[in-house]
């Protein structure tokens, strides 16, 4: 080509490299109101007085589904790609035959499920404001509010190794501006408001199909009609599988449970050893599971309130006891060390049952915790009939929930017969491989984990309807 | 990904640190209130959204010289401070590995230089060979008007390629027809204001809530108190936040609007003086009514005679604040350019029009279809004119400086003919400009099929990968919106200006800046030596308009398009913009007798109803207010794809559903006679018995839609094709 055409390409592609933005005068912009002023009228002129606090009010009838407010959360928050605190949901009525969205953010509860679960007190909820603030720094990324929350607002962050949540635009609202998503409504369906912390909500759910309000007390004010099913209804999810979790209750039940039998026929050096050996990985496994290790050394902090506080204290207690047991065989070491792991089990099934979620019901978890102790200790020592004992009594309570729609548990009992039949198979060729091959104990550990895996996977953890 | 592990500090609670830190806002200037510290902007820049036609105004956070964010702009007249998702996420979607980063021959990079030559040998070696006609272009609204006006007049008037397109065929074609034979001139009367302004709001087609939200924020602001009706086969978001839904049939909008039109003048809804001084056709128009009563149009729409009476009322007692608005659902059908018309004969009899509040107002689709319809040299010779006409062509010849011979005397093909003379083998160049047709167009496989056929297919796009790109024997990387500079026109026809505030990755270059380099590797720099800029195009453009109702001379360049929040055309030499312009105020129309034309047609059958063996009905429209057209850009934004659905559904009637045996969330085949979808089943009363819908933004979609269109406006008739449902598996 001509040399008048490369260089005019040659121009153009320089051109390309350099960035000339005529930006706009700002004396104009400074004229032009500010963000303050332009939302003052959705978000209230007062600090909330004695016994109230802010609260998110949401009307269904102005929202029409846009969106713009959770993407509005991710841009004026700065936050990581494809991070929201806002989510939306979707609701179906086959009577009006409308689609209705239900946009959600943190419900700033009057009595926070993440921060009285937290075992290192990473969350505070503010005393004037009632605004639920996560501390980032201080948290260890042990997930556990994600657990405890109904509402799924904590989202994990991979990338930092924490969670983090909506904090209202705490800043924006003490500067006297609107939170993102507030700005970001087209239709000011979204407003803050100031309501009563003794009288709100305590029963009935936020929206038809959200989570018993009685539990946290969310103060989000919901007002307008919604009718109709999660547009997702009927739909079963595997929740995550949480592996390091699992393999900790298996590997610290078979600990505690090798223990109890000793503690009935007498200490034997292998047996001690496989306690140990089990129940200090498993003890290392639940501190690896944490984004922020070096930080778990506050987890005592949270003793108080939280179930996972204290099962890391136990647990604390309960490794030294058993290198103590494995140095000096004795059978009071023993006992001592079998009753703080007892104590220890009842701490980690309190742990399931504090979060409210059906399926992780107090009966049924202490029966396969204690039951994986039993089953397992009886397998270490030659006896499998516990561990086929259990597993079919866990197969016929698993299928009479699937039979029943009523069941509290009935979605998590589908999503194990509709979802996970592959670890049915599993562990049933595990049952079968304990009872027919030397060394069936190791079997039985194997079946164990597919089974806790299948404790958090067929979960169905609790979250705003349709979202 | 790495995770950085931090060392806790000696303190039980740590309230601050660097995570913390992470997410502090700080008071920025330019009126943005607190913004994240780490993106804290030093200066604004102005643009305006590059997706739908609603034309937002953007406030572009700079830092450092470079794009770091983004808010709404407050200040602009359309938007008023907010956007939709696809607006607020208009910056992510440009950083992204799928773009096209340099030119590719054959799949293989090359350079520039020899992407051009190649491009400029095989194209002139073909129209050699093959004649004028042997190639085309396919272009789009979404390029600023600078450069689809210089495409236009690079291929028609430099290469002498007889036959360019738009992708707006597929979405604003029927308003261009209705608009021309009715107004005399494809000129959409309304302006925003008359959402707010409206007592009566007639929505036909048109889903706002979801396809323009920022729209439904005018309609919000209304404070008349509205009555709001919906005509739409769906009940879509938009129908239940209406006063009132009428569910038509699917494609029985005519039967609806002929039974309404005659109860109207039944009632003694005429503006019978209006009539008289302004429309034509009158009389011819009501003794074709004679045959459509309400009973009749009820017993073809499905809509009870009460509530068509309550339709009718509302027109004539909301007059003469009455306000018609169509989209898709009017645009895209076997009878598209009649039903438009059928709209626009309501606003005419009733003297809705030119009055606030009222109009047949078209929402148009893209961000600037409008500018695609004045100035992309397709269809209309630029500026609105007639290729037709010869003083159109000496005026254009005069304008552009050119000899009037390199001005075709006839229009192009429409996009659906392109596409046949492919398949005959008459067409054997096809140059395709920021569209998506491999997955756009309708019966996919057809034009798929077509690219064996041709010779040369070149794309040029801002990504190298999509379903098109993937065809090409030459892909050239272009710009996108946000990196280059130029104007849009939106739906109530303001000329908007959008800067460049980010540097396109690797060596794309602007579309403006490769159609001036193909202009000198062609050798046609001497015709088009104005054209270096786009402001200088503007300025042309601005040459051209004089005297045509899109006359926007009066325009004091781009300078007062920033200042003003954008300017509505006409602005001729002289007038000073206001701040919101509808048309016909004066009742005066641009026909050459200056009076509107009434136009009606009987209906006709659809192309493919159902049977026995195709019993439901396929509707197709926009998914989510996150997703746009193929999903080419807003798949990149990872917080779009999370509010658009994660798989494929299509939405089913309960009864249907249950015929079916098909349950909430099970897994269906879609399939006509010409493929097969697999979906998941969301059964909902808001379709109506015999209606399945699926989004058109799977790129799978319209394997299965039947390519049919209006014999007027030849666009593709998207909303109606015959398929059956069963289960998959």
């Amino acid at each position: 080509m001509s040399a008048s055409g490369l260089m005019l390409l040659n121009e153009l592609l320089l051109e390309q490299r350099t960035l000339r933005t005529p930006v706009v005068e700002i004396a104009e912009w400074h004229e032009s109101g500010t963000a303050a002023r332009r939302f003052e009228h959705l978000i209230p002129l007062s600090k909330p007085g004695a016994g109230e606090q802010y609260a998110f009010e949401v009307n269904l009838d102005s929202c029409t589904g846009c969106k713009a407010c959770v993407v509005a959360c991710h841009s004026l928050n700065g936050l990581d790609e494809g991070e929201s605190w806002r989510d939306c949901g979707a609701v179906v009525s086959e009577e009006d035959a409308t689609i209705q969205t239900i946009t959600s953010a943190c419900h700033h509860c009057a009595d926070p499920a993440c921060a009285n679960g937290c075992p290192v007190l990473a969350y505070d909820k503010d005393e004037t404001t009632g605004i639920v603030r996560h501390l980032d720094d201080q948290c260890i990324g042990c997930s556990y509010c994600q657990m405890k929350c109904p509402y799924d607002v904590p989202k994990w962050n991979v990338k930092r190794g924490i969670v983090r949540k909506c904090d209202m635009c705490h800043g924006r609202l003490a500067a006297g501006e609107a939170p993102a998503c507030v700005q970001a409504c087209p239709n000011e369906a979204i407003k803050i408001r100031i309501v009563s912390t003794t009288t709100t909500h305590t029963g009935d759910p936020l929206v038809p199909g959200a989570f018993d309000s009685g539990y946290t007390r969310p103060t989000t004010q919901y007002i307008g009609q919604l009718k109709g099913r999660p547009v997702d209804d009927g739909q079963l999810r595997v929740d995550c599988a949480h592996a390091p979790l699992a393999w900790m209750l298996v590997l610290t039940q078979f600990s505690v449970g090798v223990l109890g039998w000793m503690a009935l026929y007498g200490v034997t050096f292998d047996g001690s050893v496989a306690a140990a050996v089990s129940g200090v990985i498993g003890i290392i496994l639940s501190a690896a599971h944490l984004g922020q290790p070096l930080k778990a050394w506050r987890a005592f902090l949270g003793w108080r309130n939280s179930w996972l506080s204290r099962e890391i204290i136990v647990f604390g207690q309960f490794a030294p006891l058993l290198l103590l047991l494995v140095w000096t065989q004795s059978y009071t070491v023993l006992l001592v060390a079998f009753v703080v792991g007892l104590v220890a089990v009842a701490c980690s099934v309190m742990v399931y049952v504090d979060t409210r979620r059906p399926y992780w019901n107090a009966g049924l978890t202490s029966f396969k915790f204690f039951g994986t102790v039993l089953s397992l200790g009886m397998a270490f020592h030659g006896h499998v009939e516990g561990m086929i004992v259990f597993t079919l009594v866990e197969a016929v309570l698993v299928w009479s929930a699937y039979r029943n729609p009523e069941c509290a548990w009935h979605r998590s009992a589908r999503i194990m017969v509709e979802c996970l039949q592959a670890s049915i198979f599993a562990r049933l060729a595990c049952l079968t491989a304990g009872a027919l091959l030397p060394y069936g104990w190791v079997a039985a550990v194997a079946g164990c984990v597919i089974a806790r895996l299948t404790f958090f996977k067929a979960v169905s953890a609790p979250r705003m309807p349709g979202s | 990904m790495t995770r950085v592990v931090k060392p806790p500090a000696l303190t039980l609670r740590e309230w601050v640190g660097p995570l913390t830190a992470d997410l502090v806002r700080e008071p920025a200037r330019f009126g943005l209130g607190q913004v994240p510290k780490v993106m804290k902007p030093d200066a604004v820049a102005a643009a305006v959204c590059g997706f739908c036609s609603t034309g937002c105004g953007l406030k572009v956070h700079m830092r450092d010289g470079k794009a770091v964010n983004l808010t709404p702009d407050e200040r602009y007249p359309v938007n008023l401070g907010m956007a939709c998702p696809k607006g607020w996420e208009a910056l992510t979607v440009l950083d992204s590995p799928d773009r096209a980063t340099t030119p590719l021959l054959h799949g293989k990079p090359v350079e520039w230089d020899e992407a051009l030559s190649y491009f400029c040998a095989k194209m002139k070696s073909i129209m050699a060979t093959h004649g004028r006609e042997s190639a085309a272009f396919l272009s789009t609204g979404q390029m600023m008007t600078e450069e689809m006006a210089y495409l236009g007049a690079l291929a028609k008037f430099g290469m002498g390629i007889l036959h360019g397109d738009g992708n707006t065929r597929q979405c604003m074609a029927t308003s261009v027809m209705a608009y021309k034979e009715s107004f005399g001139f494809d000129a959409p009367p309304f302006t925003y204001a008359d959402f707010e302004e409206s007592d009566v709001l007639v929505f036909v087609g048109a889903n706002p809530c979801i396809a323009h939200p920022i729209m439904w924020q005018r309609v919000l602001r209304n404070r008349r108190q509205p009555k709001i009706i919906v005509v739409d086969p769906r009940r879509t978001e938009t129908a239940a936040a209406a006063t009132q839904h009428c569910a038509i049939r699917p494609k029985s909008d005519l039967a609806f609007l002929y039974g309404i039109t005659r109860g109207v003048i039944d009632a003694g809804g005429v503006d019978e003086a209006f009539v008289r001084q302004h429309v034509n056709g009158f009389e011819g128009f009501t003794s074709f009514l004679q045959d459509w009563s309400l009973e009749r149009s009820a017993a073809e729409t499905g809509v009870s005679v009460e509530d068509l009476q309550q339709v009718v009322s509302a027109i004539v007692q909301g007059t003469p604040r009455v306000s018609f608005w169509w989209t898709m659902g009017v645009n895209q059908s076997h009878q598209a350019t009649r039903t438009a018309q059928a709209i626009i004969n309501l606003a005419l009899l009733t003297g809705n029009i030119g009055k606030p509040g009222t109009g047949a107002n078209s929402i148009t689709g893209q961000c600037n279809a409008m500018g695609s319809r004045l100035f992309s040299n397709t269809t209309n010779l630029l500026g609105g004119h007639d290729f037709k006409i010869e003083v159109h062509r000496m005026k254009i010849a005069a304008a552009l400086e050119i000899p009037v011979d390199h001005i075709p005397d006839q229009p192009s093909l429409a996009y659906d003919q392109i596409l046949e003379g492919v398949e005959q083998g008459r067409i054997k160049a096809l140059w395709i400009i920021a569209t998506n047709p491999a997955h756009s167009w309708i019966q996919q496989d057809r034009f798929c099929a077509l690219v064996d056929k041709l010779d040369l297919l070149v794309v040029q796009d801002m990504y190298h990968n999509t379903q098109t790109a993937q065809l090409a024997h030459l892909v050239l990387p272009a710009a996108a919106w946000g990196e280059k500079e130029g104007t849009f026109i939106n739906s109530e026809r303001r000329i908007g200006l959008s800067h460049r505030v980010k540097r396109a990755p690797g060596q794309a270059l602007p579309d403006f800046q490769i159609f001036r380099l193909l202009t000198h590797y062609w050798g046609c720099s001497d015709m088009l030596k104005e054209w270096t800029e786009p402001e200088a195009v503007f300025r042309v453009l601005q040459r051209v308009s004089k005297d045509q109702p899109c006359d926007i001379s009066g325009i004091a360049g781009y300078a007062q398009l920033e200042r003003e929040g954008g300017v509505q055309w006409p602005l001729a030499q002289a007038e000073t913009p206001a701040g919101e312009r509808r048309l016909f105020e004066d009742g005066r129309f641009y026909t050459p007798d200056q009076r509107a034309n009434l136009v009606w047609d009987a209906p006709q059958p659809v192309p493919e109803p159902v049977d026995a063996n195709y019993p439901l009905v396929l509707l197709t429209g926009r998914g989510s207010s996150a997703q746009w057209h193929t999903e080419t850009r807003t798949k990149q934004s990872s917080i779009l794809r999370k509010l658009a659905p994660s798989h494929l559904w299509v939405s089913l009637y309960p009864a249907d559903a249950s015929r079916l045996g098909v349950k909430n969330g099970d897994l269906v085949r879609v399939r006509s006679r010409r493929g097969q979808v697999q979906a998941e089943a969301r059964v909902m009363a808001a379709m109506q018995p015999g209606t399945v819908f699926l989004p058109m933004h799977d790129e799978k979609v319209n394997q299965i839609t039947l390519q049919a269109v209006d014999p007027i406006s030849r666009q593709p008739s998207y909303k109606h094709c015959a398929v059956v449902v069963e289960r998959a598996g």
